[in-house]
């Protein structure tokens, strides 16, 4: 069979250059609907007609998520529950029409779009993606939130439930107010929290990136203070 | 009547619980990963992975849809007779072309994303409008 085959070779082919991330969604799209072709009852398809069928692909499960979560937010939810999905997927199919889309009333969880969804998924056969996909480490999930540590955020106007500021940030601040061991430990805690979700994540370079946010606390006077300070440690490490 | 119409209630309530249970069992062609990559793009957030699944799937029957009216239109442009004599015989192997896919396309287009941005544009239609008016006229009475 052709695609398969073809497929195999492209992967081949893209494995050893470094690729942007969002080119492995690309690859992993094109092979999907390259076997969604094949159940349709395709032989063969031209490799610019696949690429762009993958695309709206992607285009379609991003327009459709889109709009599931305006719709929940419409509705003061930050997560997406059925009733939303089934909404955002009837204003998708509203155009080409749908059984019941004249009732204002129409019940959602008896819509018939759920009910030709179930139908097709009846009458397709099961095909599983030919190779497991490792899956992307969950960086945003791993950082902690001020109120998951048990901290109260450095500044007033932060809520709790935002991720701690980078280590660094805190350092900075900490050596510029002058304070003592008692938050180096719970910076220590911070940082290990962070190390430990990052695992390998950033090189070790990265330590010495500094986030310079100016305290707006004081006159114009200590904020140039700080500025420069931190501008000369920032020349002390560079030295090193 | 009531009894009958709550008894039918149950019935499809049940029919759907079981088709979401079913959705853990069945593997769609797009894998949940992918599509967990999109949903994170887009803002879309949830724990379940029904959920994830049921956009897995009706991504599935989108494309297939799509392409098989591709094919409706591959099968039509070969089963059309051949007009010249010396040109060959036409591949009797379907393969998924440009001209078959943007056939297809110009239909779901004109249906899916222009509806979204119809949407867009008339309400930036409608505030410009707004603005216009207001730089004619000093009292502008807004009913909302």
């Amino acid at each position: 069979m052709e695609p398969p085959a073809k497929h195999e070779e492209e992967e081949e082919e893209e494995e050893p250059s470094p690729r942007p991330p969002f080119a492995a969604a690309a690859a992993i799209s094109r092979i999907a609907v390259a076997q969604i072709c094949l159940t349709v009852g395709y032989a063969a398809a031209e490799p610019a007609a696949l690429r762009s069928l993958s695309d709206v692909a992607g285009r379609y499960i991003q327009i459709l998520a889109r709009s599931a979560a305006s719709i929940a937010a419409v509705h003061g939810r930050t997560d997406v529950n059925l009733l939303d999905l089934v909404r955002a997927m009837e204003e998708l199919s509203l155009p080409r029409g749908f059984a019941g889309a004249s009732d204002p009333t129409r019940s959602l969880l008896r819509s018939s779009v759920l009910r030709e969804l179930m139908a097709f998924v009846r009458s397709v056969h099961e095909i599983p993606f030919p190779r497991p996909i490792r899956r992307e480490s969950v960086r945003a999930r791993a950082s902690p939130s001020f109120a998951q540590l048990g901290r109260e955020p450095p500044l007033r106007h932060v809520p709790r439930w935002l991720p701690c500021f980078p280590e660094s940030w805190e350092r900075s601040r900490r050596e510029e107010e002058g304070c003592g061991e008692g938050r180096e430990r719970e910076g220590d805690r911070v940082s290990a929290a962070v190390k430990l979700s990052e695992e390998g994540f950033l090189p070790a370079e990265w330590e010495r990136v500094r986030f310079r946010l100016a305290c707006y606390g004081g006159s114009d006077g200590e904020g140039k203070k700080k500025g420069e300070h931190g501008v000369e440690e920032r020349e002390e490490r560079k030295g090193k | 009547m009531n009894s009958s119409s709550g008894e039918g209630r149950h019935d499809d309530d049940s029919a759907l619980a079981e088709f979401l249970a079913s959705l853990m069992d069945y593997t769609p062609t797009i894998p949940d990963e992918l599509v967990e990559h999109y949903l994170s793009r887009s803002g879309f957030h949830c724990p379940d992975l029904r959920l994830t699944r049921l956009v897995a799937v009706a991504a599935q029957k989108f494309i297939s849809e799509v392409a098989s009216d591709a094919l409706q239109h591959c099968k039509a442009r070969q089963a059309a007779p051949v007009k010249d004599k010396s040109k060959q015989p036409k591949d009797k192997r379907l393969v998924l072309t440009m001209e078959d896919l943007s056939k297809a396309l110009r239909e779901v287009r004109k249906l899916t994303v222009s509806s979204i941005y119809f949407f867009e544009v008339t309400f930036f239609g409608i505030l410009i409008y707004c603005l216009l008016i207001e730089k004619k006229k000093k009292f502008v009475m807004i009913k909302v």
